[in-house]
């Protein structure tokens, strides 16, 4: 059973990639040969890449090939709403690739990452001192660090730094376990060390992604229903006084049960996605057809809206379908591996995706309260499309991880 | 020229939906494949719990006779085209003792002999190092590809 060469969905990558910067060069007047060079440069590392790893058998074959979809819907939609980001976005996705390779080499050929448990929490907790003491405000989080011109946000590295930690923990052998503290009791204890930086920083959506991501991990690892009980009710009184507390909070809580109340300021994010959303309808407007311009920050938090209204609800729902697809990959690299460190990692990573992607998703949409992250692989974003690749080239290279005899 | 943009915008919409969809069904059906022939049913006469090799190469394709399973029921397996062999399959790609199986420690253990055509591990060509195999993995000598399930 040969899947034949035109249905291959590598080709479909190629025909959605060139159809669309065919219509983006149309849409823009003056036609510019730039906008053919992006979708052509785009392509090229995306099939150079998915050939490299198919040709070598560097491991799972699907994950890029998904991967490269999201990136290529992304960065046409961003040139359509902001040209300038578009063209800053394929730097960004070079960058990508080249730290793709490097975490791949990295993982693969580099043996002592199970064994820099304090490491990952020291790296961490001085970033966030760094981002503390140094950081710049942008929209209301103080979590940006400015380096020679360019801006970055510690808090998407310290996220893979924080799978690391846990992984070492969890993923150690409960019969090679020393010392007298349980490992959960100091995964739970760092963990709430990162979150109380990350609320001094007022990035609530990255505060709730690191305690998700730890709770399921604990959950996998620990059979202890007390520990996570436990969890849930501090956290949920912690959260009660912070909405009483923080008008921050109240606002957000707010223009999320009932955004209408105040459609001109609070609520203006939100309602303006729901418009985009809804007059989208089922096949979309068509690119370039729509106002996606109107919604706020529609170039990283709300591209999902702008997809919804120029793709249309089917094609907001195909953007869902494909990060499933690849949660599902990644949940089954986790599963055929054997217990240890690297199945902890992959098992972090693909929940760290799968509940970020979830979180905007679910914000844009109204489902839960807002949280600004970003949308990975589609958002415009340097530190999160860069970081997002190297989660990646770290699960590629450990579904390509063979044990030799001698280790 | 505004008008004629907004047709081919209103056609394309739903070319990409068609292809974007097409790409997800694309995926979806190379898993599935991968995941029937990983479950594919044990074949006749290998007793349950005896770990195995399976065939996944296509019998009818090939000149020369092979089972669909093999179980791997000794310490020690050689696999080759010579009539020493535990394991005789007379590919002409196979060298006359070709590799090695064998269970040591909990683990089974995989090493070519020197074949002049090579051991594939799951796409890769194994050096003279001997590998632990895992369950899932699969191993392409001659013309034949095998899976092992423990």
């Amino acid at each position: 059973m040969k899947v034949s060469m035109l249905k291959r969905p590598v080709i479909m990558l190629v025909l959605v990639n060139v159809l669309a910067f065919v219509l983006l060069y149309s849409y823009r007047m003056p036609p510019s040969a730039n906008t053919l060079l992006i979708g052509a440069s785009i392509l090229t590392l995306s099939a150079a890449t998915y050939l490299m790893i198919s040709r070598n058998h560097l491991g799972d074959e699907y994950l890029f090939l998904i991967v490269s979809m999201l990136v290529t819907i992304g960065v046409a939609m961003l040139c359509r709403i902001k040209y300038a980001l578009g063209i800053a976005q394929v730097g960004w996705y070079l960058i990508g690739i080249c730290v793709f390779y490097a975490a791949y080499a990295a993982m693969r050929y580099v043996g002592l990452w199970r064994r820099l448990k304090w490491a990952y929490a020291g790296m961490s907790a001085l970033l966030f001192a760094a981002t503390l003491a140094f950081g710049v405000t942008i929209n209301g989080s103080r979590n940006w660090i400015i380096l020679g011109g360019h801006s970055f946000q510690p808090s998407e590295v310290i996220k893979i730094l924080f799978v690391f930690f846990i992984a070492c923990c969890y993923g150690q052998p409960k019969t090679e376990r020393r010392g007298k503290i349980s490992v959960k009791y100091i995964v739970t204890g760092v963990t709430y060390v990162f979150m109380l930086f990350l609320i001094m920083q007022r990035e609530w959506g990255m505060t709730l992604l690191f305690f998700a991501t730890y709770l399921v991990l604990t959950y996998i690892y620990e059979n202890d229903k007390l520990l996570l009980l436990g969890n849930v009710l501090l956290t949920s009184v912690v959260g009660l006084v912070g909405y009483h507390a923080l008008w921050h909070i109240r606002i957000r809580i707010a223009s999320w049960i009932n955004p209408w109340a105040d459609i001109s300021n609070t609520g203006y994010q939100i309602t303006q996605s729901l418009f985009a959303i809804a007059s989208g309808g089922f096949f979309g407007k068509g690119i370039g057809l729509g106002n996606p311009e109107f919604i706020p920050e529609v170039h990283s938090d709300f591209i999902f809206s702008a997809i919804c209204e120029e793709m249309g609800i089917l094609g907001g729902v195909a953007v869902i379908l494909l990060y499933f697809i690849f949660v599902y990959r990644g949940v089954k690299i986790a599963l055929m591996l054997p217990e240890g460190f690297e199945k902890c990692v992959a098992v972090g990573l693909t929940v760290l995706f799968g509940i970020q992607t979830f979180m905007i998703l679910g914000g844009v949409v109204k489902l839960i309260p807002l949280t600004g992250i970003t949308l990975p692989f589609v958002s415009y974003g340097g530190s999160s499309l860069v970081t997002s690749f190297v989660s990646l080239g770290i699960l590629q290279a450990i579904s390509a991880k063979r044990r030799l005899a001698g280790d | 020229m505004f008008s004629i943009y907004s047709l081919l915008a209103t056609v394309l919409k739903y070319v990409f939906i068609t292809i974007i969809y097409l790409f997800i069904f694309g995926i979806i059906r190379m898993i599935t494949l991968d995941i029937r022939k990983m479950n594919a049913p044990r074949p006749k006469g290998i007793a349950k719990g005896t770990p195995y090799l399976q065939l996944l190469t296509d019998r009818k394709s090939l000149y020369f006779d092979v089972k669909q399973g093999y179980p791997l029921d000794r310490e020690v397996i050689v696999i080759g085209r010579g009539s020493g062999c535990d394991i005789t399959i007379d590919d002409l790609y196979m060298s006359t003792k070709h590799l090695q199986l064998w269970y040591e420690e909990g683990e089974w253990y995989i090493a070519d002999l020197g074949s002049s055509n090579g051991t594939f591990i799951n796409g890769k060509r194994m050096s003279d190092e001997p590998l632990i195999l895992d369950a899932g993995d699969k191993i392409k000598i001659g013309q034949l590809e095998f899976l092992v399930v423990v």
